[in-house]
């Protein structure tokens, strides 16, 4: 049972084994609180049948109901919800574990803020599921079929007007689910297309207002979400309408143990006591079935949430030992890779970028060279192929012992809302601050930090909002620095600068890249023509590599880009 | 709670009477319910003190009729709350799409387009439950327990005395239950502290398996879900002594009364009734606590609804805050432009332009230069008349542009800016859309000029290729080239155009500039370039340092000084030669 829920209810080891106690507990509860019942039945026995006992009897009875209610209860309420706490600090804790032990790839195919939300939100669904739902269900369930045999066993007529509504009930409930996640889906896809069509209106707002589209826009976006309206009450309605027949019918109970109970009465077969026990039996059964109802719809919404943390657990690890890499080399060899399934973007690859080499990667846009870093630095993974470093496949290699060796500068940095100091350190944990100030000063940075308010101790705000873009791509140049990594990985980093910024960077990468291995791409041609190895890609192939002079000889891609460079630096306006 | 409501109530006004609807089914629905006891206390009054099986068996029906009865009405009003919930969900997404077409662009450059959907898709969804389930569910709960004590007295003195008593100790429970507002407070800092360390976890994630650092933010994260579990665990455990105390009271009600009237009551009056009493006593406390235990969630859902409906609010108080303004003015005078004191900043502390005044004459091409931060993105940005300035006046034609008509500030004026975004529609469409019953020929001709031919050259479909259509990639430069083809179809007379530099990849630069120069023939043109030395040409060069113009000129006049824009012009050059050398191999 523990193994089905753990399973089911995407649960950690302890809060498998909580959720069977608090369902044991939650059963225990319904069977202790039919006690105060059975007083109550045997309290009438003196006064309707006038079977005497004594008051004293009535006294340690009533002191025994209180007391073990009391017990139950408080029992239910710790392992319902004390335990649910603890369970879903754990869950948070375990998802979080293991996210970070995802492939960078997984992160760079979904949007990551989606995400964050998605898991809080999930979790938390989960947890008013543990601590309201699953158990009551669970322990509802063990004790119905309890009652259910011992009102038979005491009388089997009136044991089925009890139970059989119950019976009728739960199974339209469960028809009702069926029907409903059918029409459900209907209408999830009709919201997300609604949701896709919104987001293409806040996107392209500029487009729309500055060629007054914005009324037809608005038009369209109206008509959607009438139609989306129109949608949501057909799918519920069906649900909707068997639900409240089915609730009609618990009532059934009431009507046949009334008419069957007092029949029986009048015909003597029963004494009053049994009439009035099937009647709290029934009245209390139906209370107990209609609040498990609302239950169950919790219980039905958990299956999604469940679904999307056990995909979490199951995304294929990049696994690989721990390795110790002695030499840089980084040879592609016939490395393929799609996005998704779409188009190759790589197609037979193949090229060595030499350590204590330059080597840059040159095309057109869309020609794959960005997906080249991109593979070597592990954020995606080849989809035919093989990388090797220390003639080591990369996919064998864990991303420890391979980050450990590579620095990877990209166009976005991302910053953490913390002292400018911390935010250097990430390159080496362990760095003391004169080695973050030695790495600082290394990439230019120490001129715009002496001017913060608070210098190295100056909180960044969220992703460095207060820094420019050029302040915050030194800054990662200074972490590349203070790491110090064999391998170096830079991508298009002087692009989005103005000129002040990009004399500085420039400066710096220069001494960065000293002895190390080096993987660039440069949309400024210019800024490579020295390097060691020009390695030209078009159409998700290498069609030639080499150093400038021969390119320009040999290469149609290569010479058409550096014509098209010089007419660019000609032009004017 | 109320306020709640009527806030709710008022994005919905065309189906308040669904609402009504809703109430009065509620209302009836509670009554009928409670008379179904009455009719549940004279079965048992036929069966257990008067012996009469056949009036017993009449009040069966009624008994379990009421009960029925009252279960549709519920439904109906049920029914009829989630009409009403549709429409009001429906509803506070329209008001959210108003606000889109009439907000500023500084909405838009704050909020990221992703969130604002979100916001406004979540947050419409979750009143869903305030309204549909919470009205009818109110009601009930309010109205019932007050029901339920009438019929206890009408019972009898004894029966409605027991649950009066038991309603007000419930009640105290409860308030206990509820905890204290600064307990409350801290846990809602607890949850969102959680949420924000959640996200800046994940949004980290690339960088610190880079690095291989996951103890400082897995550090903070963990902290973060600590301290909310501990949160919610002295919460749950300040709430169990009462809880339990509650829900004893109820269950166990014939326990705590069965010693008492053994104390109390003279047994050698009618046992009958007392026992028919203490059954009452029995089955009205289940259907009180039931209610009560509405009331206990109902403070939950409306904090919910509250939150759902102040979050749409102020989203969409910031869109309409900055809602842009239009005047009726139709006709321009000439093209100059002019900007008067102008002060902006997307925040007011800190502004990006402070009382910046010069002019533009028409038909003259001007080029701004400046560091980034400098201010001159923003001015190309304010002149597009999409943003509200915090003060001063921009004219053109010597009216402020607020005076015009949005129709006719539009036609007026094209902008190319940094990130031109593409429908999901083919690349004819995405150009044919700048003007309205354009010809085949127009959009053509445009796409040519604009260099759009070469680009289509590469797909299958050519300028039937639909954006976003698997394969199909434009780069920025790309986009940007049928941003421009769209700007010279439009044909409007200033033009903006603000060069992608990130975007910018050596096979299109070339002709992003020739599709650009095709676009500024005849026009007031406004240009940021990245290329220094593209823009010797224009008119006038507009120098700017932290928002301000500090120099203004063509380039021969600037260049023959020592100006910073020479200045600009050197460090440009040294930039643009740089090389990647790796020493070693030197």
């Amino acid at each position: 049972m523990k193994a089905l829920f753990k399973k089911h209810f995407a649960l950690t080891e302890q809060g498998a084994t909580d959720l069977v106690k608090s369902s044991l507990a939650t059963f225990a509860a319904y069977v202790v609180n039919m006690f105060p019942a059975m007083l109550l039945m045997m309290f009438f026995d003196k006064t309707l049948l006038l079977n005497e006992r004594s008051n004293g009897f009535y006294y340690v009875a009533s002191a025994v109901v209180l007391v073990l209610v009391y017990i139950a209860l408080s029992v239910e309420y710790d392992s319902l919800f004390n335990a649910t706490y603890k369970e879903s600090e754990n869950l948070r804790i375990d998802i979080a574990r293991n996210l970070s032990d995802l492939p960078l790839s997984y992160f760079s195919k979904h949007d990551l803020t989606d995400l964050a939300q998605t898991i809080m939100a999930d979790v938390a669904t989960l947890e008013h599921a543990l601590s309201h739902s699953i158990a009551k269900i669970i322990g509802f369930g063990g004790f119905f079929i309890l009652i259910s045999s011992m009102l038979l066993i005491s009388n089997v007529k009136l044991g089925l007007c009890v139970i059989s509504p119950i019976v009728v009930y739960y199974t339209l409930i469960l028809l009702s689910k069926r029907i409903q996640t059918k029409s459900f889906h209907k209408y999830y896809k009709k919201r997300r297309e609604n949701s896709d069509g919104f987001q293409e209106a806040i996107e392209l707002q500029a487009e729309i207002q500055s060629f007054a589209m914005s009324e037809d826009i608005k038009k369209k976006l109206y008509r959607e979400v009438e139609e989306g309206e129109k949608i949501h009450i057909a799918s519920e309605f069906v649900g909707v309408t068997i639900l409240g027949l089915a609730g009609l019918i618990l009532y059934i109970t009431h009507i046949l143990v009334i008419i069957v109970g007092v029949s029986l009465l009048a015909e003597g077969e029963m004494n009053i006591l049994y009439f009035l026990g099937f009647l709290l039996a029934g009245i209390k059964i139906k209370e107990g079935a209609e609040a498990n109802a609302m239950n169950m719809a919790e219980l039905f919404m958990v299956d999604s949430v469940v679904k999307r943390i056990g995909e979490i657990r199951n995304v294929k690890r990049q696994e690989g030992e721990d390795k110790e890499l002695s030499d840089f080399d980084i040879e592609l060899k016939d490395v393929s890779f799609s996005y998704d399934d779409s188009a190759d973007v790589l197609d037979g690859v193949t090229f060595t970028a030499k350590q204590n080499e330059v080597t840059a990667l040159v095309g057109k846009s869309g020609c794959g060279k960005t997906s080249i870093l991109r593979l070597v630095s592990r954020l995606y993974d080849v989809t035919g192929g093989e990388i090797l470093i220390s003639n080591e496949n990369i996919n064998n290699i864990s991303t420890k012992s391979l980050f450990d060796k590579v620095s990877i500068v990209f166009q976005d940095v991302t910053l953490f809302d913390t002292s400018v100091m911390e935010n250097i350190r990430i390159g080496k944990p362990d760095a003391t601050d004169e080695e973050v100030k030695k790495a600082a000063k290394l990439a230019n940075c120490d001129d715009f930090i002496e001017k913060l308010e608070n210098g190295y101790d100056t909180l960044i705000g969220e992703n460095g909002a207060n820094l420019s873009g050029g302040e915050r791509q030194r800054l990662s140049i200074a972490r590349a620095f203070l790491k110090d990594a064999p391998i170096i990985i830079l991508d298009e980093i002087a692009a989005a600068l103005d000129v002040d910024n990009e004399n500085k960077i420039q400066d710096s990468l220069n001494k960065l890249t000293k002895d190390k291995t080096v993987l660039i791409i440069s949309h400024r041609l210019k800024s490579i023509q020295n390097v060691d190895k020009i390695v030209v890609i078009d159409g998700g192939k290498v069609e030639s590599e080499g150093k400038h002079e021969e390119l320009l000889k040999t290469s149609r891609v290569y010479k058409d880009l550096i014509d098209k460079t010089a007419l660019a630096e000609e032009f004017v306006y | 709670m109320v306020n709640v409501y009527k806030k709710l109530i008022s994005y919905a006004k065309e189906k308040r009477h669904f609402l009504f609807m809703t109430i009065i089914f509620s209302i009836l629905a509670a009554i009928v319910q409670v008379s179904a006891f009455y009719y549940l206390f004279q079965l048992l009054e036929n069966v257990i003190v008067q012996v009469n099986m056949n009036g017993a068996k009449k009040y069966a029906f009624m008994f379990a009729g009421f009960l029925a009865t009252g279960g549709i009405l519920y439904f109906l009003s049920l029914t009829v709350s989630h009409l009403f919930a549709f429409r009001v969900e429906t509803n506070l997404r329209k008001y959210g799409i108003d606000g889109l077409a009439n907000a500023s662009f500084k909405f838009f450059d704050v909020n990221s387009s992703g969130r604002v959907r979100k916001l406004i898709d979540d947050n419409a969804a979750q009143t869903h439950m305030a309204v549909a389930h919470l009205i009818p569910d109110n009601i009930g709960a309010m109205i019932t327990p007050i029901l339920l004590l009438i019929l206890g007295f009408f019972v009898s003195v004894r029966v409605g005395a027991v649950l009066l008593v038991m309603t007000m100790v419930s009640l105290v429970l409860l308030k206990l239950m509820m905890g204290e507002a600064q307990f409350m407070k801290r846990y809602h800092a607890s949850l969102e502290r959680l949420s924000s360390e959640t996200v800046e976890y994940i949004r980290g994630m690339q960088v610190v398996k880079i690095f291989g650092v996951d103890v400082r933010s897995l550090k903070a994260l963990n902290s973060a879900i600590k301290d909310y579990a501990q949160n919610a665990l002295s919460y749950s455990l300040s709430c169990k002594t009462p809880y339990v105390l509650f829900q004893e009271l109820f269950f166990a009600i014939s326990a705590i009364l069965i010693p008492l009237i053994l104390l109390i009551v003279d047994l050698s009056g009618n046992l009958k009734l007392l026992s028919l009493e203490l059954i009452m006593v029995f089955f009205l406390s289940g259907v009180l606590y039931t209610y009560i235990m509405k009331v206990m969630y109902l403070s939950m859902y409306i904090f919910q609804a509250q939150d759902a409906v102040s979050k749409l609010e102020n989203l969409y108080d910031e869109m309409h805050e900055d809602a842009l303004q239009f005047g009726d003015e139709t006709e321009f005078l000439n093209h100059n432009i002019e900007f008067e004191n102008v002060s902006f900043g997307y925040k007011k502390d800190h502004l990006i332009l402070d009382h910046l005044s010069f002019k533009l004459k028409e038909n003259k091409s001007y080029a701004l230069v400046g560091a980034s931060g400098s201010g001159k993105s923003t001015i190309a940005k304010l002149i597009s008349g999409f943003y509200n300035v915090n003060g001063g006046e921009i004219k053109i034609g010597g009216k402020n542009i607020t005076s015009y008509t949005k129709d006719a500030l539009i036609s007026q004026i094209s902008f190319v800016f940094q990130d031109p975004k593409l429908f999901k529609t083919t690349i004819y469409e995405n150009v044919a859309l700048a003007k309205k019953g354009a010809t085949r020929e127009e959009v053509v001709e445009a796409m040519r000029l604009a260099g759009v031919d070469a680009i289509i050259s590469k797909f299958k479909d050519k300028e039937n290729t639909v954006i976003g259509s698997k394969g199909v990639y434009l780069s920025g430069g790309e986009k940007q080239r049928v941003a421009i083809a769209r700007a010279i179809l439009k044909n409007a007379k200033i033009v903006i155009f603000d060069e992608a530099s990130a975007a910018i990849d050596p096979d299109n630069e070339h002709e992003l500039q020739k599709a650009f120069s095709n676009l500024m023939k005849d026009k007031t043109v406004i240009m940021i370039a990245h290329r220094l030395t593209s823009i010797r040409n224009v008119d006038e060069i507009l120098v700017m340092e932290g928002g301000k113009i500090i120099e203004r000129g063509s380039d021969k006049e600037l260049m023959s000084r020592d100006s910073v824009y020479k200045h600009f012009q050197k460090i440009y050059k040294t930039a643009n030669d740089w090389r990647v050398a790796n020493e070693s191999a030197v």
